[in-house]
């Protein structure tokens, strides 16, 4: 996995890369084309999404025509340079 | 029994007791059969003059700020068969099944009618003058004695909300339904609060845990501590606390499972809000055999540093659309080794997740506009956004 914590300052930011908010905190990912593994990988760092497990992953301000939505496994969604927000989590409780 | 018998109220009492032909509907309508009038051919017809009914409990709310009445007959008229001046508005209104008003009257007094034998009287003498003009053996004191409608109410006492809002008509549409709820937790618990405010026939409640004190923290309404010290089961707890005003709550002190999952066959919609993986499965996989409709919901709440964050989820599935279903669920087990099971749920957001679930419910029976016709919706708590997907064509 290619992604990395959000540096603390932003001058460390490379031209390349795309910030976004994954669950509340910030993320750097270095292609504006994002995967569903990819964000959970970031929601759960150093695990990897076990497939027997389904996680609801929602997007908002997105950089492709479709702006906002889910994606599922095998799904991916192009980011904005900043300020494309997910949010990663099973919805199995009531 | 009468949802509400005229009896108790003096004022609906005095009515039966002069001879006028009244009933107090379930869905909230007085109605005064059988009054004469005169139409534009000088004719003596008879029809109905309805209003809606403020109830505070059992008797009338007194008094009757809503001078408006509704009405079945032709225009009425005068012995001269000219329009009775300043009183009618035209305009069809389904009030409920079988009760359609063909217009409404307004005749405002100066003070509001003192109460219901007032207000349908002064209406009554309006029209029942000139027809005993022309005939005059014409009145609507029949002394006809009315049964009191629906023993089979689905309410203690009538929804007068949807009466006042005109809405009765349309929340019929979830008349005669058998609903199931199976998982009493939070969303369960909300989900039963709000549809035992609709006109189903019957609830039936699946779960087989007790109602400890976190429970009462994400349930509708307040426990007293002396009731969670008998430590009662959550069905059997709620059951008691709508039952008080919903008829049709049957509880079930077990929960669903590959063993008993015939118990499900049958409803008209089910909602499920349990955990659970291999069961969840085989309970879906049952209803979808049996083409069934239902809702899943479930919520995902995690805690990063100091920010809570989450997703309330609602996937819906009918008969007409259900190719999502099986890559929106999570039918893994809990179990110790599940690293992403932290169990934070909050009563705001369960209930949250339990009213987008029964609003989609109504949009599948046609009481709300559905125009996306969403099957799956998720609902992210930091940007306060809904996304809809899977959309039924």
């Amino acid at each position: 996995m290619t992604s990395t914590e959000t540096p603390t300052t932003s001058e460390d930011h490379r031209e390349r890369d795309y910030t976004i908010v994954v669950d509340g905190q910030k993320k750097v990912v270095p292609s504006d084309l994002v995967s569903y593994v990819e964000v959970v990988e970031l929601a759960y760092p150093g695990q990897s999404g076990d497939p027997k497990y389904t996680f609801t992953v929602t997007f908002r301000h997105a950089a492709g025509e479709k702006h906002e939505g889910t994606l599922l496994p095998g799904q991916t969604v192009r980011v904005k340079k900043e300020g494309t927000v997910f949010n990663v989590t099973r919805t199995t409780k009531s | 029994m009468s949802p509400a018998p005229p009896s108790r109220s003096p004022d609906l009492q005095q009515l039966r007791n002069e001879g006028y032909e009244i009933s107090a509907t379930d869905r909230g309508h007085l109605v005064l059969r059988h009054v004469p009038y005169v139409n534009s051919q000088r004719q003596v017809g008879h029809a109905e003059i309805i209003s809606k009914l403020t109830m505070a409990g059992e008797v009338t709310a007194t008094p009757v700020t809503d001078h408006v009445a509704f009405w079945t007959g032709e225009t009425p008229c005068n012995q001269h068969g000219v329009p009775l001046p300043n009183m009618v508005n035209p305009g069809q209104h389904q009030l409920e099944p079988g009760l359609t008003a063909s217009c409404s009257f307004s005749c405002k007094p100066e003070t509001p009618y003192a109460d219901y034998y007032v207000k349908m009287t002064t209406y009554v003498a309006m029209l029942e003058g000139p027809a005993q003009v022309i005939d005059p053996t014409a009145t609507a004191r029949t002394y006809r004695v009315v049964e009191d409608e629906d023993v089979d109410s689905p309410f203690v006492y009538p929804d007068t909300a949807s009466s006042r809002a005109g809405i009765a008509a349309l929340t019929d549409r979830l008349r005669g339904q058998r609903l199931a709820i199976v998982g009493l937790g939070g969303t369960g618990s909300y989900i039963l609060d709000l549809v035992a405010k609709t006109p189903v026939k019957e609830i039936h409640l699946f779960d087989a845990d007790d109602f400890l004190s976190h429970n009462a923290f994400r349930a509708p309404g307040a426990a007293p501590m002396a009731v969670l010290n008998t430590r009662p089961k959550k069905v059997t707890r709620l059951a008691e606390i709508y039952s008080v005003q919903k008829r049709g709550i049957e509880p079930h002190r077990y929960a669903i499972t590959a063993d008993n999952v015939e118990e499900l066959r049958g409803f008209d919609f089910v909602f499920l809000s349990m955990e659970g993986g291999t069961v969840k499965r085989c309970i879906v996989e049952r209803l979808t055999e049996w083409e069934m409709a239902f809702i899943d919901v479930g919520l995902g709440l995690k805690q990063n540093n100091d920010l809570l964050t989450g997703v309330l989820r609602i996937t819906t599935s009918t008969p007409t659309k259900r190719d999502h279903v099986a890559s929106r669920l999570d039918f893994s087990d809990p179990g110790p080794d599940d690293i992403y099971d932290a169990n934070i749920q909050i009563a705001d957001l369960n209930a949250l997740n339990a009213a987008l679930a029964v609003v989609k419910w109504k949009k599948l029976n046609g009481v709300y506009a559905d125009l996306e016709r969403e099957c799956f919706t998720a609902y992210t708590l930091d940007g306060n956004h809904i996304v809809n997907e899977d959309l039924a064509r």
